[in-house]
């Protein structure tokens, strides 16, 4: 899939849990780990914004476009 | 929790109720062809695809038990099938891939009975005249509307399957949006 979540970076960069971010933006470790390992077939916006407010960072930071075909 | 608890117990009871009929349907047959001379003519002009005049002979009664078989074989598959479906809903497993494989199956199994019950008429009409004196041996082809039933519950079954195994993908699509 093109799109690459960096949220493994930005977790290790703010020091931050993926159980302890789990929780702060409402959704399971489970869903956390489905978005991280890029299993993901879509992300709500409500759920970015939560994201980017805890971590303290941009959209950008977080989703890559890396088309290599 | 008590949706699936009922249908925890309800799918035990059924379950049961099929290993009872599944047990019980060649027994009946052996019965049935063992006793097949006692019975009222009424009830075997209603059973048999002739009519018969005199006593059936004891090769005539085995052949008869043996085309049974047929339809028997088909019938005790698809008791089999809804023994292991309903052992999954008393799991509390409802939709899954295994409860998708087994609807299909249930389906395909009645389309092969509508096709077993066809055989099976002309076969038992060749089995029981065959006692007859030449000139008097019948086949029969017969299609009742029972019959179109059973294949129309297996198409519609067969349709079921594949509705809820689209319905399952796009769930777990949507499972995948976070």
């Amino acid at each position: 899939m093109p799109i690459i979540i960096n949220l493994d970076v930005m977790l290790a960069k703010r020091k931050i849990r993926s159980c302890d971010l789990a929780q702060l933006i409402g959704i399971t470790e489970q869903n956390l780990s489905i978005l991280k390992t890029g299993k993901a077939k879509a992300i709500r916006f409500s759920t970015l914004e939560k994201i980017c407010e805890h971590l303290q960072c941009q959209p950008g930071d977080i989703l890559e476009f890396n088309d290599n075909d | 929790m008590d949706n699936i608890k009922s249908l925890q117990q309800f799918s035990r009871r059924l379950k049961y109720l099929f290993i009872i009929l599944l047990i019980f349907a060649p027994i009946w047959n052996i019965i049935f062809w063992s006793l097949i001379n006692d019975f009222s003519s009424d009830f075997q002009h209603k059973v048999l695809p002739v009519i018969i005049n005199d006593d059936l002979l004891a090769s005539s009664r085995i052949m008869g038990f043996i085309v049974n078989l047929i339809p028997l074989s088909v019938i005790m598959y698809g008791l089999y099938i809804l023994v292991t479906l309903f052992s999954l809903y008393e799991q509390g497993i409802v939709f899954e891939k295994k409860n998708v494989t087994r609807i299909k199956s249930l389906g395909r199994t009645l389309v092969v009975l509508f096709f077993a019950l066809v055989v099976y008429t002309l076969l038992l009409s060749m089995a029981i005249s065959y006692q007859n004196p030449p000139g008097q041996r019948m086949l029969v082809l017969e299609i009742v509307f029972s019959d179109f039933i059973t294949l129309f519950t297996g198409l519609v079954l067969l349709a079921l399957a594949k509705v809820m195994e689209k319905g399952r993908e796009l769930s777990n699509e949507f499972a995948k949006v976070i």
